[in-house]
């Protein structure tokens, strides 16, 4: 039953589908690679009908698999799909998808590795009024949170692959996100102590050991980055520690505070 | 009214250990449309026949893998695989991993299994919804093999189909 088999690095997938589409055959492309989930096309009839390639299906799907260089094939004729996922036709979704390809190759070779977690540049996304983001840029954006990669936010995008990393590339050069923990924000701001006559009458001593510690650090001099390096304490814990200071008189700010009340804020 | 029960094949315990069933004893109750059902995990043995034909069963799904597929494993899938087609009782198979692997071996080894491999999407065994919906789908299509149909090789075909694009 299985009519055909073989390696990719032998027959491309656009010849394979090409050549499925032009014998009118029904039945279902199953391909697998070392590199992704196994994935695969169905055809009726010569029509391509529907593609799967975890976590995309349809259009979006097939898009990525013309990518495939290597991995194996296997044709099993006659076995239907569970649904229909594309409804155009297969040449003119060959002709954008290896246009897409082309442009994707190209920006693929811009992008950082599929394993760098991307962050948000925070200063920039606030303070930028005349940011205009459309809805798919929006949806990749959502997906950055300082500890997903960019394989994740391209996988969690959803849509086709080249899309998103297109995205993500404009993101990245209009320093909407960053591949560095961006941390400037913190240079700018800086607290100082309250003086024990300005300080209010019923302070209590300071509530944690973080608290202390970071009350202990706090000079007037030293910017919010500076004490986190010291510290070694994550951004929240310290930004929540800094919050609890300043509520109970212990901490103001030298310089930065509007930029504390934003992050706050935010 | 008594339950849907399907057996939930496995090609060897390890598979099964990395699955749902692995947290749990005996048989798992679930609803699905067509009313509640009992899945019911098994690795395969030789007794594969002797189940297939107790009437116990509505349907059959086998999660294999390439490493479980030794020689050894042929003929108790073929004798497995005869019984539930004379019991008229479906059978499917589905590729844990390396698809395109496990249809070359079957190919090979059990050519009448071939018409029952199905992999059409994530296999995700570890999640209780993913054997519910591959129940529920299973179920709700026929998936009794269509008559064997002439074997057809059309590699010779490709392969002019390819000179002939001349690139």
């Amino acid at each position: 039953m299985a009519i055909i088999q073989g390696d990719l690095a032998e027959y491309a997938i656009p010849d394979l589908l090409q050549f499925i589409h032009s014998s009118r055959k029904a039945g279902q492309l199953v391909l697998e690679s070392e590199a992704a989930a196994p994935a695969g096309v169905y055809f009726a009839q010569g029509e391509l009908v529907h593609a799967y390639c975890p976590p995309r299906k349809g259009v979006p799907a097939l898009y990525q698999l013309l990518a495939w260089r290597q991995g194996r094939f296997a044709f099993l004729k006659n076995v239907a799909p569970v649904e229909r996922t594309i409804f155009d036709d297969l040449q003119n979704l060959l002709l954008d998808g290896l246009r897409r390809l082309d442009e994707y190759r190209l920006i693929a070779d811009r992008l950082p590795p599929p394993g760098t977690v991307l962050h948000l540049c925070r200063t920039d996304l606030g303070a930028r009024a005349d940011v205009r983001l459309t809805r798919g840029e929006w949806e990749v954006l959502a997906h950055v949170n300082g500890r997903r990669t960019l394989e994740e936010v391209l996988d969690l995008a959803g849509g086709a692959e080249d899309e998103a990393a297109r995205i993500v590339y404009g993101l990245l050069m209009a320093e909407l996100v960053t591949t560095a923990r961006d941390d400037r924000w913190l240079e700018a701001i800086v607290p100082e102590r309250v003086p024990p006559d300005e300080a209010p009458p019923q302070r209590g001593a300071p509530p944690t050991i973080l608290a202390n510690l970071v009350v202990k650090r706090v000079d007037g001099r030293r910017s919010l980055a500076a004490i986190l390096r010291e510290l070694d304490c994550t951004e929240r814990a310290l930004a929540d520690e800094l919050h609890l200071l300043v509520r109970t008189g212990w901490l103001r700010f030298a310089a930065g505070e509007d930029l504390y009340a934003r992050y706050l804020a935010g | 009214m008594s339950p849907v029960r399907v057996l939930c094949l496995f090609s060897s315990p390890a598979l099964r250990e990395a699955s749902f069933f692995a947290a749990r004893e005996g048989h798992w109750d679930t609803e699905i449309d067509q009313g509640r059902c009992e899945l019911v995990p098994l690795v395969v043995d030789d007794d594969l026949g002797t189940l297939a034909t107790s009437g116990l069963f509505a349907a059959a799904t086998l999660l294999c893998r390439p490493a479980d597929l030794g020689p050894g494993v042929a003929p108790r899938l073929r004798s497995g695989a005869l019984a539930f087609t004379r019991a008229r009782v479906p059978l499917e198979v589905v590729p844990a991993e390396g698809p395109v692997s496990v249809i070359a071996w079957l190919v090979e080894h059990a050519p009448e299994l071939v018409a029952r491999c199905r992999s059409d999407g994530e296999v995700r065994p570890e999640s209780p919804s993913w054997w519910r919906d591959r129940v529920r789908r299973h179920l709700s299509v026929d998936v009794l093999p269509a008559p064997a149909a002439a074997e057809e090789d059309l590699s010779d075909q490709l392969r002019a189909f390819v000179r002939q694009r001349g690139w």
